[in-house]
């Protein structure tokens, strides 16, 4: 059962699952089955005090050594540390919606992550809300605790589809705008745009108190260029061509994407943003364990 | 440079266009490809062009130098550099495929045993290892002394086994006529390194005089070589000679009946020849029994003794000389001998030179043949100079002559019955006038029973239609029509036919160009009108008309001259100065052949030199449609005789000893019983070495280079003389393949 649990976080065996509450659940269980703790507890919530056990509560609760020494039942009761409150800002440009061999494109996966995110979020009872973006902020919906907030969530990820051309910086920019209190703010972007100006956005995220990951995907192909002979490349926002060798091109590009990671590595170590590199070969658990060591 | 194979190369040329179509062609579209993080290659792109570029043609050229050097390496390239030091870098010099031909003299002296080694067997030995020596891809002739088709062997192995069953031949040219064979044929290969190997004892027979085909061809062949940018022939003289020869022989032999015997036997003059230390030992005379088989007789001689008889027995002796000293030996045949005889003379203990210990005798004595002198009086004075020719006065009184003369008038003659003439072989008419419509008659049934008759037309030959007669006209195959007149003896005598057998005292001479015929002026002629084409030339005037033409009629032979063999110079209006001149020996062998020939019905000859005509006229009533040949190793070759001119022809004799001609018995029971002999020239004997004047001249002439060692080619041949380059061709090839792989792998990784 643990293995097939832990199935649910490759990104191949997530993709047979329709529906997306339950892409998020498996993601989730598979995750906390991996790290031998349950999901509500331990983590977002602390132990405060003692209380007699009632109907409704749930035995897991009951502290077995307080009832050997009274032999009464007696439940432990947890509070909340803080109320976390997270933005999953997603970029829903055309470019992420490009795969070259994988089951999921990037905007599937980050979807999908951002969904298991949302879940997990929820049942640790922080609020979470959501923004999609291109070019500008496209969806937008508050942060709220409630379980019924993870609904409208997912239903609202699973009706989105990738268009458009991106600005990743003049949509970080609308969302430092927008929001007031300092939260937690999960970008799942290719960010392929002008790197000084997103840089920029998110300094300014950080100056508003934000806690900001920076969750960068990019296809598998992406990743590891793995194309042959001659081959034209399209941009498939801009629709720009470029015609070359692409075992000629290979180490040069891969040179180029080390040095792009490397320039965001950096620059988000020194603004203390968390910067995540993800592609679409990866398992889940990865985005979900940079979350909660981040929580912690 | 040079090409072993030289279509290969071009196969390979053409080739090359493969890779280069292939790298047109598959240029084709490339694949689209989505790609979003275009950004990331953008400022790659143009360098990323240019190398593909460069390394697509990187990848070309060395595809297309894999199948150039793949096709170079096939062709078996070979190029030919004047610096050693350059040569020596690629490799051992001397490594190109080579042409050689090589010349062998295998003369009859070459067969002078030397320390247990004839000549012939040292110059195999060290051609053998020249064939093993040659590299690679090299062709080689092998020549000898005898004229053949020159070309060289299908490959060194058939080179070795050529040279390996090669043969002393008695017959054959000096080995420096067949040089200028040899380089000729060395100018049609395209190998890079051409040589030449001559194997020779170095003997003046070998190496005569006139040698002007040899310069002139040397000289095409260098002209040749420099205007293909060729290396010139190189020439290696391989000397075969003896520093001291050692050796006594028989080298020639004449054979005569001349009547001095008291018993009428015939005389045999031998020419003895001795070098070296003294030596004796005896001349043995044997004759063959003509009715035995004969055996491989020419192989070993001294095992047919068996069915030979020994007659006599002659010693000799010899000091020790430092030169070449001859001396005469003569030994008699008796009389109880007479007719045809077969034998041969044996040195004994033989020489070093086993080719000189025998030699060969064939002999048909006959009869003196009677011959009539006619001729219109005054008779005696007109038959002077013929009748002095065939049997001079000093030697009638002794008895010695070969014929008895007697002497006619024309008038008397026809007088005679035909039972007189029958005593007779031959009549010679001498300056003739007209005969009688009964005269030609019986002297056309004396030709045509076998006798021969001789038709010397002078002043008295007129008038032209006397000779009307139809037995006239078989007799002398035409009419005189008209006389020719050259008052200053311009008209001078050539000869028509070298092999015809009344000139055949005169071989040596014609073979040499030495009868002074324009110093012999005939001052008139007749002209005759010709009847048919059975005439057969003989001699003929510089303007082409016929001089002396012998014609068959019956089983005998006619002889017509047309310019008189009896005037006297005196007289001042001789019609030629023949018998009187200051050549008058021409004269003399010109009657003797003339009577030789209509007495034996056209003359014979018993004792050749190799490759020489054999022409025999056996005396025989029905003359056979072909006969029996039996050569000297017993082998029998059935010969077509030719009936019609009474006479077997045999060309091919260049086996040395006793052949035997033989026919089945005709209606009359007549067969033919006789033979010749074939003994080497006289000349082909001589171990004189080459004088060192004459040898700087050919070394001049052929610039070549004497090696005694087979390791002396090496450092005799000329600097470059040719370097193949299939070694460093492969290995090339080898590493652009390693290097296509490389990089192709590199690229398309």
């Amino acid at each position: 059962m643990a293995v097939s649990q832990q199935q649910y976080l490759k990104p191949e065996v997530i993709r047979t699952i329709g529906r997306l509450d339950l892409k998020a659940q498996f993601i989730v269980k598979g995750f906390m089955h991996g790290l031998h703790a349950s999901p509500m507890h331990g983590f977002s919530v602390e132990f405060s005090e003692h209380r007699r056990y009632t109907a409704g509560d749930d035995p897991n609760d009951i502290d077995w050594l307080i009832y050997a020494k009274t032999d009464k039942y007696y439940v432990k009761k947890f509070e909340a540390e803080t109320n976390m409150t997270g933005y999953l800002v997603v970029d829903s440009s055309r470019s992420m919606g490009y795969t070259y061999r994988q089951e999921l494109t990037k905007f599937d996966y980050a979807v999908c992550l951002s969904a298991a995110l949302a879940y997990l979020m929820i049942h640790q009872q922080d609020p979470v809300g959501l923004l999609t973006f291109d070019e500008r902020i496209t969806r937008s919906i508050t942060p709220k605790s409630r379980r019924s907030q993870l609904g409208t969530i997912l239903s609202t990820l699973a009706n989105l589809r990738p268009t458009g051309s991106t600005d990743i910086a003049a949509a970080l920019a609308q969302t430092a705008a927008m929001l007031r209190r300092a939260s937690l703010i999960m970008i799942f972007s290719d960010l392929f745009g002008d790197q000084e100006e997103i840089f920029k956005t998110l300094h300014r995220l950080r100056h508003a108190g934000h806690d900001v990951i920076l969750f960068h995907i990019l296809d598998e192909a992406e990743a590891t260029f793995p194309f042959h002979g001659q081959v034209e490349f399209e941009d498939p926002e801009s629709g720009r061509k470029i015609c070359g060798d692409a075992d000629g091109l290979r180490k040069d590009y891969r040179l180029a994407l080390d040095e792009f990671r490397q320039e965001y590595r950096h620059r988000c170590n020194s603004a203390r943003i968390d910067y995540v590199e993800l592609d679409t070969s990866i398992p889940f658990d990865k985005g979900l364990l940079e979350y909660l060591t981040h929580r912690r | 440079m040079t090409f072993l194979t030289f279509s290969f190369f071009l196969a390979s040329i053409a080739a090359v266009s493969v890779p280069i179509l292939l790298h047109l062609l598959m240029r084709g579209k490339p694949k689209k490809i989505l790609f979003p993080a275009l950004e990331l290659i953008r400022k790659w792109q143009k360098s990323n062009r240019r190398r593909f570029a460069i390394k697509h043609f990187l990848l070309l050229f060395v595809r297309c130098a894999v199948l150039l050097l793949f096709g170079l390496a096939l062709a078996r390239p070979a190029f030919r550099s004047k610096n050693t030091e350059s040569s020596a870098f690629f490799g051992r010099t001397g490594s190109a495929p080579t042409a050689a031909v090589l010349l062998f003299d295998t003369s009859v002296r070459m067969g002078y045993a030397s320390e247990g080694q004839t000549r012939l067997d040292a110059a195999k030995a060290f051609a053998e290892q020249i064939v093993a020596r040659l590299p690679s891809g090299s062709q080689a002739a092998v020549l000898d002394s005898r004229p053949a088709h020159d070309a060289f062997q299908v490959d060194l192995l058939a080179a070795a086994e050529r040279v390996r069953r090669l043969e002393i031949s008695p017959s054959g040219r000096p080995v420096a006529d067949s040089v200028a064979a040899a380089l000729r044929l060395l100018e049609t290969s395209e190998r890079t390194r051409r040589e030449l190997f001559i194997f020779s004892d170095i003997t003046a027979a070998g190496w005569p005089q006139s040698s002007e085909a040899i310069v002139h061809r040397a000289a095409v062949s260098a002209e040749r070589a420099r205007r293909s940018d060729q290396e010139p022939i190189q020439t290696f003289l391989i000397d075969l000679s003896v520093p001291e020869y050692q050796n006594t022989g028989v080298v020639s032999m004449e054979i005569t009946d001349d009547g001095t015997g008291s018993d009428g036997s015939l005389r045999l003059d031998l020419e003895l020849s001795h070098i070296g230390s003294p030596r004796e030992g005896i001349i043995e005379l044997f004759l063959l029994d003509t009715n035995a088989a004969p055996n491989d007789s020419s192989e070993a001689p001294k095992e047919i003794s068996a069915s030979a008889k020994k007659i006599a027995v002659e010693p000799f002796s010899f000091p020790d000389t430092a030169g070449f000293e001859r001396r005469c030996v003569t030994m008699r045949l008796s009389a109880s001998e007479i007719g045809f005889v077969q034998g041969f003379v044996r040195m004994t203990p033989g020489g070093s030179l086993a080719a000189d210990d025998v030699r060969w005798f064939a002999f048909d004595r006959r009869p003196k043949a009677r011959i009539l002198l006619v001729a219109p009086e005054p008779a005696e004075e007109k038959t002077l100079f013929v009748r002095e020719a065939l049997a001079p006065e000093e030697f009638r009184k002794t008895g010695r002559t070969p014929f008895e003369v007697e002497t006619l008038s024309q008038e008397k003659y026809l007088t005679l019955s035909e039972t007189d003439l029958a005593a007779y072989q031959a009549i010679f008419f001498l300056d003739p006038a007209p005969l009688s419509e009964s005269g030609w008659k019986k002297t056309a049934d004396f030709v045509s029973a076998g006798g021969g008759a001789g038709f010397f037309l002078g002043r008295a030959a007129t008038p032209p239609e006397g000779f009307e007669n139809s037995d006239a006209r078989a007799l002398l195959g035409g009419r005189p029509i008209s006389q020719i007149r050259s008052p200053d003896g311009d008209r001078p005598l050539v000869s028509a036919n070298d092999e015809h057998s009344v000139l055949a005292n005169f071989h040596t001479w014609l073979a040499a160009g030495k009868i002074p015929w324009n110093e012999i002026p005939v001052f008139r002629s007749w002209k005759m009108e010709r009847l048919d084409s059975a005439n057969e030339p003989i001699l003929q005037f510089a303007d082409g008309s016929e001089a002396l033409y012998a014609r068959r009629l019956g089983r005998g032979v006619s002889l017509v001259s047309t310019t008189p063999f009896s005037d006297a110079s005196g007289s001042g209006t001789a019609w030629n100065l023949l018998p009187a001149g200051e050549h008058a020996w021409v004269f003399l062998m010109l009657v003797d052949g003339v009577a030789h020939a209509l007495t034996t019905g056209g003359g014979e000859v018993l004792n050749y030199a190799p490759d020489e005509t054999v022409t025999l006229r056996p005396r025989i009533k029905i003359f056979p449609d072909s006969v029996i040949l039996t050569l000297p190793d017993g082998q029998k070759v059935p010969l077509a005789a030719d009936a019609a001119e009474r006479t077997v022809r045999f060309s091919a004799a260049d086996k040395i000893g006793p052949y035997r001609v033989e026919s089945e018995p005709n209606e009359e029971g007549e067969s033919v019983a006789s033979g010749f002999c074939v003994n080497i020239r006289p000349s082909d004997l001589e171990l004189i070495p080459v004088v060192s004047e004459r040898l700087e001249k050919i070394q001049n002439e052929l610039s070549f280079k004497t090696i005694e060692r087979v390791e002396e080619i090496e450092s005799g041949r000329s600097a470059g003389g040719g370097l193949e380059i299939f070694p460093l061709a492969v290995l090339l090839c080898a590493l652009f393949l390693a290097a296509e792989t490389v990089l192709a792998n590199r690229f398309y990784d």
